[in-house]
């Protein structure tokens, strides 16, 4: 992947972005499960769209955790042995920063739309 | 050089970029200072029309039984009140403090595309103009700033009160849009070089991060507000529930674009307070990248919480805790921010002027409603106080304490760059206390009475209910207040005639903007900046000196146009020199043409209409081809020993980014759209309401056709890459007319298979969509008939591609989006449907 690049100004938002997907998945799921009857039928004690719900967090964790990944790569590459970083190194270590911070933020907000999930029944209403 | 010499320089410099005299000059302007300032009066006089109606709304509401205004007039009111306050005032201003910033902060000479700035602003104008002549009719738009439906509907609100607001408000959303364009282009592109993205002023992250929040936040209320319109102009079905519309959708979309429209309304009022309190902390802000990641995740966050205004409508339980996870979730990065501006005071040594006096009221005031948003936040307490006055309380701190304090902070903080004068020290402080107090005794009895019950909206109350001696006080409160900002309008306004003579940078600022001598020169810096900083002007001295002298970069008026050093957008390497157009009639025009088209299709005259929309693409055809020199040559000299390239030779062209910028906002138009259709989809029973009819030969081959347009459109381009210019008008046009081919194909085929839009909403749906993709298949073929033009006259080649890459990227934008509709209209159904 070498488009993926924690030097990019694009690569610092890609973390929001896969927050931002996740909460439109587990949305429309719920949703569809509701207004639908989608998924409704239940699968070692909780219903399939739970499941689904749980299978897109892992994915979005997993992707957040390569975006995480790839800025602290681009981190520890600009780690200079003593002397001071000159403009560009001082510019990767910023943006390879954000990325990795992003990152955690994003996981943490996944975190946090998912918990209610195993709290309340699907539809209730 | 010379003294002599400079002067001549200077003096070449200030006629290339000043406005032409008289009148016809400021008719004609394009500057962003004089656009910004206009921005900037328009919103101060437009705040003094939706304060002068909530006044009369809290005289209505000061006593129970009152009849100040009759319930007719309070709904229009309380309306107009919101509307005006966030429409047509709050976000422009904003608009209006960055276009005259940022080009400044960044140590550019003017925005990218100064015309695209002006035409906004006659949009904001007339569109201001408009909502508000619906007086004169009679027809005030009544419904709520929020405008829902079924009470917006035809059969609800038969008059024009709500076409003035859907049309009216639209017309000036242009101006946002606008200006995110070109605010996001100008941060990428036109910063002063060695300015890389680590080095950018904090003011920058939150204006940029804004200019998206309005790309993709603005959008959903347009499209929301066409599909209203043209179900209660023509008879379409959208939120009609008997014909398989649903009135909530109109909720989602608006509040889908509401409540970002909340952040791109507090984001850049924060991006003030943190230049204030770097300036008056005197040293840089402590965790910038931290505040960079706040704002950012706050961007993004924003646009998880708009159901937690549709707690009390009745969607089920887990899809509202979502929304409550993510409101609370947006408190956090909210409050890194202020934590990181307290930290900075705390380590800096305060220096307790004016502005930083407003962001002690913003720190109070913000963080208060704040805390009632966390409160809100949660649905069992949201259902408690829904729609009560509790609601207009926490709403108006968190937009009076994060919008207006720091706006005012602002106000006081650059007024010595603007006017090269300071304000009264006395004056400015009795302003700032009224404003204080008034408003605290405001809004604070509104907790209680909205805890004790008491509605918003509604024009009286029972006496009963025992609020009447807290409504009293909000009143009388609410007086002070309003007489405070005025003595702050009246202070400001004294002190460019009457103030001290300033020095320049008097609060010894470090950004970019405070290098600037007073009055400002039109073209900013004579020589453009070097920045090897955050803080330019603390840490690289004599460079005010060095960029207010003629002969760095771009330093020499040898060109005779108006020129903008164009640099790489995370390095701010230079990469281009970006000219620019000067004074000009056509945005006057422009916004002249769309007052008069939505006049006349307000008042049901749709040829008269259409002959304005004829106007309209004139005008704009004419301003592409006078868009920034095309007879530039390939390089140009930007400095002693420089050469560099024109935007039309350039990779990063602004063109080319503005495209890219206009296509993220047209996708999230039509990504409402589609989110509209499976929305109606989801809710009906069965789906088409009527069983499909033909098949899928036709549909199919029109999508040959359409697949086979963007197949020659590739072709043409490889062949100016080649440079033959021929096969590139024969690509060109070959697409064209294989788009045409396909646009009457595919609509033979729809009026076959689909019944006429008033019968459902399904069918609403479908021609919507498909209407939706043809506008942009005759935009393409519009600019494929320019840039066949511009190749015949010899303006494009293999090297100044910038036309040829714009067409291409638009026309692979057009056929991508019609083949989504496309599956949507002609798959969905017979699969899953």
């Amino acid at each position: 992947m070498t488009r993926l690049n924690a030097y990019r100004l694009t690569e610092m938002a890609m973390p929001a972005v896969v927050w931002a997907a996740h909460f439109v998945v587990v949305y429309s799921m719920a949703g569809l499960a509701c207004g639908q009857g989608w998924q409704r039928e239940r699968i070692a004690g909780l219903e399939a769209v739970t499941w689904l719900m749980v299978v897109a967090t892992i994915a979005a964790w997993l992707v957040l955790a390569f975006i995480a990944w790839t800025g602290w790569r681009g981190r520890q590459a600009t780690r200079s042995a003593g002397q001071p970083l000159d403009n560009i190194q001082v510019r990767k270590r910023f943006l390879s920063t954000v990325t990795l911070a992003m990152a955690a933020i994003a996981a943490m907000a996944v975190l946090f739309t998912v918990i209610p999930v195993f709290l309340l029944p699907t539809c209730a209403g | 050089m010379s003294a002599a010499g400079q002067d001549a320089q200077l003096a070449a410099l200030d006629r290339i970029w000043r406005n032409s005299p008289g009148l016809v000059g400021q008719l004609t302007a394009v500057n962003h200072g004089t656009i910004a300032y206009r921005f900037i009066v328009t919103g101060l006089v437009f705040m003094l029309i939706g304060g002068m109606l909530a006044m009369f709304i809290r005289l209505q509401l000061a006593w129970p039984g009152n009849e100040v205004l009759s319930p007719e007039r309070y709904n229009q009111f309380v309306t107009m009140h919101g509307t005006t306050m966030m429409f047509l005032f709050a976000v422009p201003v904003m608009e209006g403090f960055a276009m005259y910033l940022i080009p400044k902060m960044l140590g550019s000479r003017d925005l990218p595309f100064p015309r695209l700035s002006a035409f906004g602003y006659w949009c904001y104008l007339f569109g201001g103009i408009f909502l508000y002549s619906s007086f004169l009719f009679d027809a005030a738009p009544d419904g709520g700033w929020f405008m829902y439906v079924p009470l917006t509907s035809k059969v609800f609100s038969p008059g024009m009160s709500v076409d003035f607001w859907l049309i009216g408000v639209t017309f000036a959303e242009i101006a946002a849009v606008t200006a995110a364009v070109e605010l996001i282009v100008a941060i990428l592109l036109t910063r002063a070089p060695g300015m890389s993205i680590q080095r950018m002023p904090l003011f920058a992250w939150y204006i940029l991060v804004t200019a998206f929040m309005i790309a993709l936040g603005f959008p959903p209320l347009i499209l929301a507000s066409i599909l209203l319109e043209i179900e209660r102009a023509f008879g379409f079905v959208f939120f009609d529930a008997a014909r398989g519309g649903d009135p909530l959708l109109w909720q989602h979309l608006f509040w889908l674009f509401g409540h970002p429209e909340v952040y791109i309304i507090f984001l850049p009022a924060v991006g003030v307070v943190a230049m204030v309190v770097q300036t008056f902390a005197r040293i840089p802000a402590i965790g910038y990248t931290w505040i960079v990641l706040a704002v950012l995740s706050v961007g993004f966050l924003s646009f998880g919480l708009w159901v937690h205004h549709m707690f009390a409508v009745g969607i089920p339980l887990l899809a509202l805790s979502f929304f409550s996870a993510a409101s609370m979730a947006v408190a956090i990065p909210t409050g890194v921010q202020i934590f990181a501006f307290i930290a900075t005071l705390w380590s800096g040594k305060p220096w307790m002027r004016v502005p930083l006096l407003y962001v002690m009221g913003f720190f109070v005031v913000f963080i208060l409603g704040g805390l009632t948003g966390v409160m809100l936040a949660l649905v069992p307490f949201n259902w408690q106080v829904h729609d009560t006055h509790f609601v207009v309380a926490h709403m108006h701190y968190v937009l009076i304490g994060g919008m207006m304090f720091p706006m005012f902070a602002g106000l006081y903080y650059w007024l010595p760059l603007a006017s090269g004068r300071l304000p009264s020290e006395a004056l400015s402080r009795t302003g700032f206390w009224m404003v204080m107090i008034g408003f605290n005794l405001t809004f604070l009895p509104m907790h209680l009475t909205g805890l004790m019950g008491l509605p918003r909206r509604v024009y009286t109350y029972n006496p009963q209910m025992g609020v009447e001696w807290l409504n009293l006080l909000s009143t009388a409160a609410g007086f002070v207040l309003a007489f405070g900002i005025l003595a702050i309008l009246v202070d400001a306004g004294l002190c460019f005639r009457h103030g001290r003579k300033a020095a320049r940078n008097p609060w010894h600022a470090g950004s970019l903007e405070w290098a600037l001598q007073s009055p400002v020169p039109m073209y900013n810096f004579a020589s453009i900046p070097l920045v090897a900083s955050r803080n330019p002007l603390w840490d690289q001295p004599g460079i005010a000196e060095r960029a207010a002298q003629p002969g760095g970069l771009l330093g020499t008026a040898r060109h005779g146009h108006r020129e903008l050093l164009g640099t790489g957008i995370v390095s701010a390497q230079p990469e281009q020199v970006i000219r620019i157009s000067s004074s000009s009639w056509l945005p006057l025009l422009g916004g002249l043409s769309i007052a008069l088209l939505l006049a006349c299709f307000i008042i049901g005259q749709y040829l008269l209409a259409a002959m304005f929309l004829v106007a309209l693409v004139a005008v704009f055809g004419r301003w592409l081809w006078t868009t920034g020199d095309p007879t530039a040559a390939p390089m140009l000299e930007a400095g002693p020993d420089l050469q560099l390239p024109s935007q039309y030779a350039a990779r990063n062209a602004p063109g080319w980014w503005a495209l890219v910028i206009t296509l993220l906002i047209d996708g999230s138009l039509f990504a409402s759209l589609v989110f509209a259709y499976f929305y109606l989809w989801l809710g009906a029973p069965v789906w088409p309401p009527t069983g499909l009819a033909g098949d899928l030969l036709v549909p199919g081959v029109a999508l040959l056709l359409l697949l086979g347009s963007e197949a020659a459109m590739r072709w043409g381009l490889a062949g100016n890459r080649a440079d033959v210019a021929a096969r590139l008008r024969l690509g060109v046009l070959l697409a064209a007319l294989l788009g045409s081919m396909f646009l009457g194909l595919h609509a033979w085929a729809l009026a076959g298979s689909v019944a006429a839009p008033q019968t459902h909403a399904y069918a609403s749906l479908v021609w919507t969509l498909a209407g939706f993709h043809a506008v942009h298949a005759v935009v393409g073929i519009l600019i494929a008939a320019f840039v066949w033009l511009r190749s015949a006259r010899g303006y494009v080649d293999a090297v100044r591609n910038l036309e040829p890459r714009i067409l291409a990227g638009f026309w692979r934008y057009m056929v991508g989006q019609g083949v989504i509709a496309w599956l949507v209209i002609h798959v969905f159904p017979r699969t899953l449907g």
